[in-house]
């Protein structure tokens, strides 16, 4: 956004120098900082149009369709603004003038359950028209599902990018498997992809975490006469925390 | 200190209190130190022409002429302006800033809260006091007078008394309004208004009844630094019931009223139209506005109320102190006549005559008043930058160059206006009291000091780009409160010259006498281009986070 001067190298969107070009990156850009900040004594519609000015003029209609899908009230002043209304005015400010790509900081945090589901909606809506979204976000639920692609940073390095599906696919999962009497973590360890096994308390069940295929596992099962086989696909937010387990080194990004 | 609710507010005022008790005593020390003197040279004279400044009681001795010149009206409205940002912030500043919540969410009642809060401001007024009053008995030995600390300790409690009934007005209106800055500017024209009806009664006996009316005429019933002034034991009880009455009705509205509410809130909103209907007006009334058309419109606009208030109380002093021009001079020139002494009280000003009585009186202290409005002008970007609400401002497809070039030519158009209508104003006045004074030695005088406006304001650009707001208006404030004090007493300190021309307020020199200074008035203009220029460079290049 031009707000900060690399230190090296250079950061361009849509092929324009974000540094040097900066008024051109801004006109194809919306964004919203984690924390929206603005003239306390100036309305929601006062901030709205003053903004609009600034970008060259934006369609007043849209913006009043965008204040209807989040409830929001724009003749308030802004200092009386709870956090999830000055949500609202950062993310419609953010919208308003149809940009090519939104970089929103922690979007939904302080909306309602309600208005979250509508800020969903709006996303999905201008990804289906071809824009880009660009989120951070703490809550990977909500990455999960509104998301794409991720990239996870760990110590400030961009630690993994990836689609979410195949990140999911590549990384590890919980196979559970049943026997009919006692069983031993042996007969899994050393087998191609298993990284742990755990027994569980009555000692008939095994908990394995395993990565890539799971061939090996299904004949070793079947070879101690299991009852049943479960696998458990991770959610992005065990993902997440497995690259910010201390032993876990940080691999270089892709 | 953070055990109880009035400690922990008695330690926000620590700072505030030694501040202002040893400005203010550093203030009486240096009266009466230079007591002796000023009496010797006849000044009582002069000082029987401003019966609307205060009462003239044993003027021609020091207790007397200090308590003319400080107790009077000076000290106590200077300190109100602590005492009424004190009160007004008592708990609307809390409620603002939301930490009242949390304070009442404790198994506290709101009235204690609101009493251990006073508690601690009427503790800090008091630490303030004893240290006025010792420096009153430090002044007394440096004037060679008789010690006598009963006497300068109950003087320091009548002006304490003072302070804490104006604080408890602030903190009373701050219960019908819902900000603190609406509370301290409504006490702040109480004070005004108690001073104009205090002087109009004083100066004109037909409305003495005004003076009644006014609490300067309560506090000033009690001179206790000057033995033949008797006790006003009826002011005095006056007083403090007045100061009871506020602080028991102030607790019981707050006891009463919705946090983050307002004293009867009267229903008067009408019939709320539909939600759309709503949205719809409040966006199109915002759409018709045209100061939201641009940085530089909105930034104007923002200072419309300060420029306004600065405008009018400027002209007020200039015009009032021209309308004095005619009765006064042949009292300033007796006075001055031969005395040394008395043509270094005015800084070599020849106050015999029209426009070195203007030297003197107006252009010794109009231009740092108004730089320091440019300062106050553009320190708003540096607070800007530093609370992020620039952040998304600049996210918006304008350059910086352009955003900051905006707000520069806002600043500029808003400090030209006080100078320009200060100078028609001049004019007019002079006109109209058929005063001679010459037309472009005034401009000369009035324009003078927008160089030293634009200078100040230069600085806070370039500095905001490094430094955090606080810090840079600090910086800039020691700067120019130097400037003012090295040109101010360059006729006893003669500094040399390499040194006092360090100071903006020595460049700007005495127009009004001299005329058009070109030289240093040129040096100042290119300073600032330079200043200004690396301002512009640095905010181009450096990134937002690096202000330390």
């Amino acid at each position: 956004m031009g707000f900060l001067r690399p230190s090296a190298g250079r950061a361009t969107i849509a092929g324009l120098d974000c540094w040097s070009q900066a008024p051109a990156v801004k006109r194809l850009v919306g964004y919203l900082p984690s924390e929206f900040a603005f003239d306390p004594g100036l309305t929601g519609a006062q901030i709205l149009t003053y903004l609009g000015h600034l970008r060259g003029g934006v369609d007043r209609s849209y913006v009043q369709q965008l204040c209807e899908r989040l409830d929001f009230d724009p003749g308030k002043r802004f200092r009386e603004y709870s956090r999830g209304n000055r949500q609202k005015l950062g993310l419609i400010q953010a919208f308003m003038h149809r940009p090519r790509l939104l970089i929103l900081d922690e979007p939904s945090s302080g909306l309602d359950p309600l208005n979250q589901q509508e800020f969903y909606r709006m996303l999905r809506e201008v990804q289906s028209e071809g824009h880009t979204v660009f989120l951070s976000s703490h809550i990977l639920p909500e990455v999960e599902q509104t998301c794409s692609r991720v990239g996870i940073i760990r110590d400030g390095r961009l630690v993994e990018v990836n689609e979410v599906s195949r990140l999911k696919h590549m990384r590890q999962q919980t196979v559970v498997i049943s026997f009919p009497g006692p069983a031993s973590p042996e007969w899994f360890q050393g087998l191609p992809g298993v990284a742990a096994v755990r027994l569980n308390r009555d000692g008939r069940e095994l908990h394995l975490d395993v990565q890539g295929e799971l061939q090996a596992v299904i004949k070793a099962a079947a070879a101690h006469d299991a009852l049943s086989l479960s696998t458990q696909e991770p959610s992005l937010e065990e993902i997440f925390l497995r690259f910010y387990q201390v032993d876990q080194p940080v691999a270089a990004g892709r | 200190m953070l055990r109880t609710i009035w400690l922990k507010t008695l330690r926000e005022y620590w700072i505030a209190v030694l501040c202002w008790g040893l400005g203010l005593g550093l203030l009486i020390y240096a009266m009466y130190a230079t007591a002796q003197d000023a009496l010797s040279a006849g000044v009582t004279q002069i000082y029987q022409s401003f019966s609307f400044y205060g009462d003239q009681v044993a003027l021609n001795t020091i207790p007397g002429y200090v308590t003319f010149r400080v107790f009077g009206t000076t000290l106590p409205a200077f300190l109100a302006i602590w005492a009424i940002l004190a009160g007004a912030r008592l708990v609307r500043g809390d409620e603002e800033r939301g930490t009242l919540d949390v304070l009442l969410s404790q198994p506290l009642a709101r009235i204690r809260l609101l009493l251990e809060k006073l508690l601690a401001l009427m503790l800090a007024i008091l630490v303030m006091m004893l240290i006025i009053s010792l420096f009153i008995l430090l002044g007394q030995l440096s004037a060679k007078q008789a010690a006598d600390y009963p006497r300068a300790l109950l003087t320091a409690l009548n002006v304490g008394l003072f302070e804490l009934i104006f604080a408890s007005i602030a903190l009373l209106i701050s219960q019908f309004v819902r900000w603190r800055g609406a509370a301290a500017g409504w006490t702040a024209a109480v004070l005004v208004i108690m001073f104009v009806f205090d002087s109009v009664g004083r100066v004109q006996h037909d409305f003495d009844w005004l003076r009644r009316l006014s609490i300067f005429y309560y506090y000033n019933a009690n001179k206790p630094l000057i033995p033949s002034v008797a006790t006003n034991w009826g002011a005095l009880t006056l007083l403090v019931l007045l100061a009871a009455v506020l602080i028991v009705a102030s607790a019981l509205l707050f006891a009463r009223r919705d946090l983050g509410g307002v004293a009867f809130q009267l229903a008067l909103n009408g019939q709320r139209q539909p939600a759309t209907v709503e949205r719809a007006r409040a966006l199109a009334r915002a759409a018709g506005d045209p100061f939201l058309r641009s940085l530089g419109l909105r930034t104007l606009r923002a200072q419309f109320t300060a420029l306004f208030w600065w405008t009018v109380i400027t002209l007020f002093f200039v015009e009032f102190l021209t309308a004095l021009i005619p009765s006064l001079l042949d009292v300033f020139r007796k006075a001055v006549a031969g005395n040394a002494v008395m043509s270094q009280l005015f800084s070599g000003y020849n106050v015999a005559t029209n426009q070195g009585f203007l030297g003197a009186t107006v252009f010794a202290f109009v231009p740092v008043a108004l730089t320091i409005f440019a300062l106050t002008l553009a320190s708003s970007w540096s607070r800007d930058l530093d609370n992020n609400r620039l952040e998304i401002i600049l996210s918006m497809p304008q350059s910086r160059l352009r955003l900051l070039a905006e707000h520069t030519s806002a600043v500029i158009l808003a400090s030209l206006i006080p100078p320009l209508l200060m100078w028609l104003s001049l004019l007019v006045t002079a006109n109209i009291i058929n005063l001679r004074i010459d037309v472009s030695d005034t401009a000369a005088a009035c324009f003078s000091m927008l160089p030293l406006e634009w200078l100040t304001a230069a600085l806070v650009y370039l500095l905001a780009t490094r430094l955090p707001s606080g810090l840079t208006t600090g910086l800039i404030s020691v700067f120019l409160a130097l400037s003012f004090l090295m040109e101010f007493l360059q006729p006893m300190l003669k500094l040399p010259e390499w040194l006092i021309n360090l100071s903006i307020f020595h460049l700007y020199g005495s127009p009004i006498t001299e005329g058009w200074r070109w030289g240093p008035t040129l040096t100042i203009l290119g300073l600032t281009l330079v200043v200004g220029l690396a301002a512009f460079l640095h905010f181009r290049q450096s990134s937002l986070v690096a202000r330390a």
